[in-house]
């Protein structure tokens, strides 16, 4: 007997959020290719994700045309590419990184991470020589997302690495000049990363999974503008519990639709479903980004006096629906705000209501770092390292994971426009804080955890 | 043994006549096996599948349950499947659950005649089985909603036919959405969603 849905008549409450998943992620276990011949190595690495990843590809297609679901981003995560470049030198990595490229072009995916170095602790010379070829790797592959993860509340912040990577960043961008430094945007530092996926941005897919996992990302910015203007439209005084509940209620249905669709990706390719995350990001759709959001619930402009408890109050609405929504929720979820593909966050740049130093605050109430800001070109490396260290710091003492995206824009000064196309949309550069003192990390070592 | 016949029962409404209804039903020995209805307008409205012994003759069952039912003008029929098959008139075979996948049409906006009849001539294009079908007008502002209980044959491209909908009725204004009913169930119901058992390699 049909199941009669009498409230879809209802003209005021019937239509349906704009239901979407953000990123369907393929995690593929490549440990058993580890190979002295590079050949080899990079030979099994391309059928391998060929070979997995070719019909999720397709798959992905057919259930979303089946859903009606759109899925707005494929990626492959390939586990654990430090491990499998150890004891390769530099123009071997760069090998490596161009054959994964090369095949997520081949299947068409947007993204493929797993090019991950972990040095929390200490550095390997292997993994030296990993960031060290990140500069050439970034600048001669499109689709290649890397990492270093350089600080976690247990083993606190290896200062080496940040000081290192404030240079390679630099040099990253440098190396990608022609592409207005987009190399950089590639590049992420990160503290905490999460073990059991999904994976954050570049890196790794989650330890103790099988062969093949698939995660996903809901994409609930959509849903929750849709919902709060149609409470708001029949109810402009909505108060804040109310408004919350809203929030909380298309959070859940974004994360569910999330979840449905990839277990039945991973239940037709074949892989173990993974996690669900639940973080909000925005989209390039129109209207998707969290300024505008935070403009219907009532904040004038982003960045200005409020912006951080309205921002509380998703966070806690999101999480709160995401863990009922689905047991698979991740553990972590997060309100991303990556300048570059935001462009509400732009204009508040642009009106001068955003800083870099109110970005940093943000993290304290849900924020995932300092994700995807471009920076005048002629920021030095020590002050981008500097940059770095006090946003892991942070993650460090709150225990959360965090993200730093910096983009060096060659040739660029603080207000100037920079546009890098495809999915990263335009930007205004940001104005870097001067580095009162230069002591302070070239002491270098590791400062230790927060116990 | 019990013979299957389909009945429809329509009647003013008012209290007391389901009570009716179920009286008559009893004495003939009848029980349900499905039934649906609904009150459209004054009118209580009933069809059910309802299962009488093979030897009560259909005759005696349209007047008895006639009879129950006069007080409220009530007017019923009786088909009786088996019959209608003798004579040629069998329903096209269903298509089994495992072949067809569900799916629910809305359409609203600005009422105006045609849109059901070119809906389904779509639909049919496809051999989608419309399995309910349900809506409403109002007339303070003569707009309509309504909705339709899909089963699409498996194979059918679902985006290409949201689009042709979308395209066919939006020079008109309406608004169209297809929806997969495992999305509908995901997103309206706490229950967590059925996992299936996997297994590492």
């Amino acid at each position: 007997m049909p199941r009669r849905r009498v409230s879809f008549l209802d003209p005021n409450t019937a239509t349906l959020p704009p239901l979407e998943v953000r990123t369907v992620t393929l995690g593929i276990n490549a440990a058993d290719l580890a190979d002295r011949s590079l050949n080899r190595l990079c030979e099994g690495l391309y059928q391998r994700i060929l070979q997995k990843a070719q019909p999720f590809v397709q798959l992905c297609e057919t259930v979303s045309a089946e859903y009606g679901v759109p899925i707005l981003q494929r990626r492959v995560c390939v586990s654990p590419i430090d491990r499998l470049a150890e004891g390769h030198n530099a123009d071997d990595v760069l090998h490596i990184a161009k054959t994964l490229d090369g095949a997520a072009g081949h299947v068409r995916i947007d993204q493929i991470a797993g090019f991950l170095v972990r040095v929390q602790n200490g550095m390997s010379r292997g993994a030296r020589l990993m960031i060290e070829s990140l500069p050439s790797v970034l600048a001669h592959t499109d689709r290649v997302q890397a990492a270093v993860e350089a600080a976690g509340s247990a083993s606190g912040i290896n200062i080496d690495a940040v000081e290192l990577l404030g240079r390679i960043i630099q040099e990253t961008a440098k190396a990608t000049a022609d592409r207005d430094g987009i190399g950089a945007a590639k590049l992420s530092v990160l503290a905490n990363l999460p073990t059991e996926g999904p994976p954050l941005s570049g890196a790794l897919v989650g330890e103790g999974w099988g062969d093949l996992v698939v995660h996903v990302s809901m994409s609930a910015m959509g849903p929750i503008r849709h919902t709060l203007e149609q409470r708001l439209a029949k109810d402009p005084q909505a108060s804040l519990p109310t408004l919350a509940g809203d929030i909380k209620a298309a959070a859940f249905q974004s994360a569910r639709v999330a979840e449905l669709i990839g277990r039945e990706i991973a239940q037709r390719v074949g892989a173990e479903f993974g996690r669900v995350d639940v973080s909000l990001a925005p989209t390039i759709r129109p209207g998707q980004t969290i300024a505008e959001l935070l403009h219907v619930l009532g904040v004038s402009a982003f960045g200005s006096p409020g912006t951080a408890t309205a921002l509380s109050m998703i966070y806690g609405a999101i999480r709160s629906a995401g863990g009922f929504a689905s047991t698979d929720a991740a553990a972590e979820a997060n309100v991303l705000l990556p300048v570059l593909r935001d462009a509400g966050l732009v204009s508040a740049t642009e009106a001068g209501s955003l800083s870099l130093e109110y970005l940093e605050q943000l993290s304290a109430v849900g924020g995932l770092g300092l994700d995807l800001i471009p920076v005048p070109g002629d920021t030095d490396p020590q002050t981008l390292s500097s940059l770095i260290s006090d946003q892991l710091a942070m993650a460090v003492v709150t225990r959360r994971p965090t993200v730093v995206r910096l983009i060096p824009v060659p040739g660029k000064q603080a207000g100037d426009r920079v546009t890098f196309g495809r999915d990263l949309g335009d930007a205004v550069v940001l104005r870097v804080p001067q580095a009162a003192s230069s002591t302070f990390l070239n002491r270098g070592g590791r400062i230790p955890g927060v116990r | 043994m019990a013979r299957q016949y389909v009945m429809s029962v329509m009647a003013v409404n008012r209290v007391g006549i389901l009570a009716a209804l179920g009286t008559a039903l009893d004495e003939l020995r009848g029980s349900f096996v499905d039934v649906s209805q609904a009150v459209m307008r004054q009118y209580f409205t009933m069809i059910i599948a309802v299962e009488f012994p093979d030897e009560r003759d259909p005759a005696v069952i349209v007047e008895h349950i006639q009879a129950v039912c006069r007080p409220f003008g009530g007017v019923v029929t009786l088909k009786d499947p088996e019959e209608d098959a003798a004579m040629g008139l069998s329903p096209l075979e269903a298509a089994a659950d495992d072949d067809t996948i569900e799916y629910l049409l809305r359409i609203s906006g600005n009422d105006r005649p045609g849109v059901l009849r070119r809906v389904a001539h779509r639909l049919a294009q496809d051999g989608i089985d419309v399995v309910d079908l349900y809506g409403v007008r109002h007339d303070e502002d003569n707009t309509f909603v309504t909705c339709l209980q899909l089963a699409v044959p498996k194979g059918v491209n679902v985006a290409f036919l949201q689009k042709d909908l979308s395209l066919m009725f939006g020079e008109d204004a309406l608004t169209v959405g297809l929806f997969h009913d495992h999305v509908l169930q995901a997103i309206s119901q706490p229950e967590p969603q059925p996992v299936l058992r996997t297994r590492s390699a």
